[in-house]
């Protein structure tokens, strides 16, 4: 039983200044007649995307891949290093041949090589491309899963919203619910199969429950004593936490009852496994999951600066198979339709190769890949020159992506939430949605 | 009002200062105060008697004042200790023995250092580490060192922060100047001058000007941070240079600016940062500067009366709502004359009729004014403190691996204490009011490994309740010592009831015990300040 705690207005601040409640009375106006044009255009275009409840799978390839070696080779270009182009299921179009499954369902796919950002170094692009906003010493903003999970605050769900399979490979660099606060982080699955800490009891389940029972028969007491508020949050808490415990729905973590041949097809890796389980939990209704690549040898991942084709293959042969098989599974399934997938890293490599095979970071025309709900898959979109030295049509920016990822989810970007020193923010600043992409 | 409706609008940000005309600094002469001469004035302002703040019992006060001193419960011994005393002014004196206890500074040195720490962004490869400057605060805190020498000490130290920990939030902050402003001002004045960073406020006297100008004190900070460890962080001196202040269009050039302070105090350029940093700390904690005092009190106060006289406490100034506006200036007068003695303002404070008053049982709209005590919630390690005090939780810090060319940047190692600190901590600036407790805190209590080994009857684990279990047969005594252990508190006779009922039903007496730690443990009660 998920539901964040809803902004109590008021009683939230316990005092209310002044200020605040004309801040409040003024913003009211001024985004009622903003946000108009957004939800005549919704109404008219997807009036029920939010009730379809779609769901997204973030994969996201830690450390920024390289463009060439994967969904937009550079054949003949002395750029282009070791990696041969393979044709795919979309005539014409060609990718990186350490891709051969994702090949075969490029129809599944559209892809943007185009992408055109400000940040090439790793903690200010993991900032951009995870929050939508550039980095800001002053404000930790808050990343789409949180976003996303507090635009659904009100719909109940019994398992949590945003959920988080392996962990970035750098940990100073992260980015969660920031100033959305902790009720919006996500859960995290470090290995996927296995759940973290402090969620499966430690007695059975009849034991937790007499104990949970006891409690709250204390509290009561406690009630008495001029305890309400506290014990009613408690309880609240408690009530949803132990739902979730208890709650069947733990299953979707247990990877054991999925075939071996599936569990094959996707790849032993965690990475993999993740993929598997991003499914079984989008299955369940979770919004927003995100699997993160790292290659699982070392902190490097995807930010191939050294021997860029020692751990290339690694990296490739880890995604391929898992990406592609996600693809296939949730469409076999009928998720596909109602699940927004997005591939990308913060950034792709520079085009030249340095003399050890490696490439440094490089924030011009590199790749995003969309599929499922609501995206025209099956194209490109944007292109770079012979080299892939920059854009040469339909730069994307960061913004661009969170523009549409609200729109594919049915969240209105223009939003604003306030942060607990009470700034208003908006879901999204600026960007555009890429109309190209969508259906 | 046609003034007040437009600040809304803009709803950016406010910085709501008027210095010059401000009829808060020209106050009545400082003087000392008594806890019956404060109790007096907030009950004036709050249009009442003293006599109405009808007194707590001593076993809540003893565990209310042992929390706000020492941030944790009093052990069973204290208890017992405490109860035997039968001296008229036994509460006087055990303020006065917790304020002289080393762990009082140990818990002001966890408040101040969470107020920096929860607002520094975080560095890109480095692991930040608050210990040494926790250490440092609370050997400052347990010396009577007085408020305006720590914070000049912060604001002014250099070096290594494992050598020199004071230099922790010049060094976190990575010597930026505009965060160093902006918290400075933040963090000891209590005022929101950020905003001030980007545009001038239009109805205020805060200009770019005043923001940048201050920024220009840390011009010449230099951070060197190294990868990974975060005590290994090095400020030193630039040597050159001076501040810039970006222009709106950032395509033209930025103005160079002297160190000003917001009162007009001019600097030169061409000073080194040391002397630019030790000008900054003399203007700011001078006491003609009375934000600075009036900020701790702001903050003290709302640590035992659960509410600032501004709220947020890191948002005060003269458009603000400033509640029982006559008190917070005599705090402030009581403060500044005894030369910001932090000591003396909490014995002051601890002592009032009005601190040891008790909650009522039913709350009334009342409370948000101050007229009511609420319940409040623990910081982060005062769950743990009380936690380590009831049950002796043992506290392994699993060891960080070294780094290694495949994982350079390997996590540090936590402890049950990192955790529990970090899933129920919370920005003391935001208060308590603004914290939600959240499922991980509730999942962390009900099934943490490390806490629920201890919420073990078997007389082989060596737990603290397997060893009451074996000293105490009697079943109503056990349940009595529980309520003491964790709640520190007896049961009333409805709850040995309700106990005993389950006791009974449960056929292992070990079990039944199991489940009852293990209920008050995760209890409200046990996380509530009250």
């Amino acid at each position: 039983m998920f539901q964040p705690e809803l902004c109590l207005g008021v009683t939230r601040h316990g005092i209310e200044s002044r200020r605040l409640f004309l801040r409040r009375a003024a913003g009211l106006a001024v985004a009622g007649s903003v946000t108009l044009g957004w939800r005549d255009y919704l109404m008219a275009h997807a009036a029920e995307l939010q009730q379809q409840g779609r769901s997204m799978i973030l994969l996201w390839m830690d450390g920024g891949p390289s463009q060439f070696d994967t969904f937009n080779p550079k054949i003949g270009s002395e750029n282009q290093g070791p990696a041969k182009a393979i044709s795919t299921a979309l005539p014409g179009v060609e990718i990186a041949d350490m891709w051969p499954k994702t090949a075969q369902v490029l129809d599944k796919i559209a892809i943007i090589r185009s992408m055109r950002t400000p940040e090439a170094e790793h903690d200010r692009a993991i900032a951009h491309l995870r929050t939508g906003y550039r980095m800001n010493p002053a404000i930790q903003y808050p990343t789409f899963g949180s976003i996303l999970s507090w635009a659904r605050r009100e719909v109940v769900t019994e398992l949590p919203p945003f959920i988080r399979i392996g962990k970035p490979r750098i940990i100073t660099r992260d980015v969660n619910a920031g100033v959305l606060g902790s009720s919006y982080s996500s859960f995290d699955i470090d290995r996927a199969g296995q759940l973290p800490p402090n969620v499966l009891p430690r007695v059975p389940h009849e034991t937790l429950r007499r104990r949970l029972a006891l409690t709250s028969r204390l509290d009561d007491e406690f009630e008495k004593l001029g305890g309400q508020s506290e014990v009613a949050e408690k309880e609240g808490v408690y009530d949803r936490a132990a739902r979730f415990v208890l709650s069947p729905k733990m299953d979707a973590f247990d990877l054991d009852d999925e075939p071996d041949s599936l569990r094959d097809e996707y790849g032993r890796t965690n990475f993999g496994q993740g993929c598997l389980l991003a499914r079984r939990l989008v299955e369940q209704g979770v919004s927003f999951v995100e699997v993160i690549s790292t290659g699982d040898k070392n902190d490097a991942g995807w930010d191939t600066h050294k021997a860029g084709y020692r751990d290339q293959p690694n990296l490739c042969a880890e995604v391929d198979p898992a990406y592609a098989t996600l693809l296939r599974d949730l469409e076999d399934r009928g998720l596909l339709e109602k699940t927004v997938v997005v591939w990308m890293g913060e950034f792709g490599r520079t085009p030249k190769i340095k003399a050890d095979g490696g490439r440094d970071h490089y924030a011009k025309g590199w790749i995003t890949c969309f599929s499922g709900a609501g995206v025209k898959t099956g194209q490109v979109i944007g292109a770079t020159d012979k080299d892939g030295l920059d854009v040469t049509d339909r730069p994307v920016a960061a913004e661009d992506l969170f523009v549409t990822y609200c729109h594919l989810l049915g969240v209105d970007p223009r939003a604003e939430y306030y942060t607990a020193d009470d700034r208003p923010l908006k879901l999204v600043n600026g960007g555009k949605l890429i109309e190209e992409l969508v259906v | 009002m046609l003034r007040a409706l437009a600040v809304g609008f803009l709803s950016c940000c406010l910085a709501n200062v008027t210095w010059a005309d401000s009829p808060l600094t020209a106050p009545r002469p400082d003087n000392t105060l008594r806890p019956a001469d404060l109790d007096r004035l907030i009950a004036q302002g709050l249009r009442t008697q003293p006599e109405t703040f009808s007194p707590c019992d001593d076993v809540t006060f003893l565990r209310r004042v042992t929390l706000d001193l020492l941030g944790r419960i009093p052990t069973v011994e204290e208890q017992r200790i405490y109860a035997a005393d039968e001296s008229p002014d036994k509460r006087e004196r055990l303020i006065k023995r917790l304020l002289n206890n080393e762990e009082f500074g140990k818990n002001q040195a966890n408040y101040w250092s969470d107020t920096i720490a929860y607002r520094v962004a975080p560095p890109e490869l480095t692991f930040l580490e608050y210990d040494p400057f926790k250490s440092w605060l609370a050997t400052e805190f347990n010396q009577g060192r007085p408020w305006d020498q720590i914070v000049s000490k912060v604001l002014t130290s250099t070096g290594k922060v494992a050598d020199e920990p004071a230099a922790t939030f010049v060094a976190y902050h990575q010597g930026h100047p505009q965060k160093l402003a902006a918290e400075t001002a933040r963090i000891f004045l209590g005022m929101q001058i950020q905003c001030a960073e980007c545009h001038d406020h239009p109805f205020d006297d805060w200009k770019r000007e005043h923001f940048h100008s201050l920024a220009a004190y840390f011009a010449r900070a230099q951070v060197k941070m190294p990868w990974n460890k975060g005590a290994e962080t090095v400020v030193s001196d630039k040597g050159k240079g001076e501040y810039t202040m970006p222009d709106v269009d950032p395509s033209k050039k930025g103005k160079e600016m002297r160190p000003v302070f917001l009162y007009g105090e001019e600097y030169n350029t061409g000073t080194s940062d040391l002397e630019r940093r030790a000008e900054l700390a003399r203007l700011l904690t001078d006491e003609k500067n009375r934000w600075f005092a009036r900020s701790f009190v702001n903050r003290a106060w709302e640590r035992i009366a659960g509410a600032g006289f501004y709220n947020p406490v890191d948002n005060m100034g003269v458009n603000q709502i400033q509640l029982l506006p006559e008190v917070h200036e005599a705090l402030t007068g009581h403060f500044l004359a005894s030369r910001y003695d932090v000591k003396s303002l909490f014995e002051l404070l601890l002592q009032t009729r009005y601190y040891q008053r008790q909650m009522p049982l039913t709350p009334t709209e009342q409370a948000l004014r101050f007229e009511e005590l609420l319940p409040s919630r623990l910081r982060g390690d005062e769950v743990f403190d009380t936690l380590q005090t009831a049950l002796a939780v043992p506290v392994v810090k699993p060891p960080t691996a070294a780094p290694t060319d495949a994982i350079r940047f390997p996590p540090p190692g936590k402890s049950i204490r990192d955790a529990v600190v970090e899933t129920f901590g919370y920005d003391p600036s935001f208060g308590p009011k603004l914290v939600q407790r959240n499922m991980s805190q509730a999942m962390l209590m009900m099934n943490n490994e490390e806490l629920q080994a201890q919420v073990n009857a078997d007389p082989a684990s060596g737990t603290v309740l397997s060893k009451l279990l074996q000293e105490q047969s009697e079943d109503d005594k056990l349940i009595e010592t529980l309520y003491e252990l964790m709640l520190a508190r007896k049961p009333s006779a409805r709850e040995s009831g309700l106990c005993r009922e389950h006791i009974q039903s449960v056929p292992n007496r070990g079990e039944a015990f199991e489940d009852l730690l293990w209920s008050l443990m995760n209890s409200a009660e046990f996380t509530t300040r009250r």
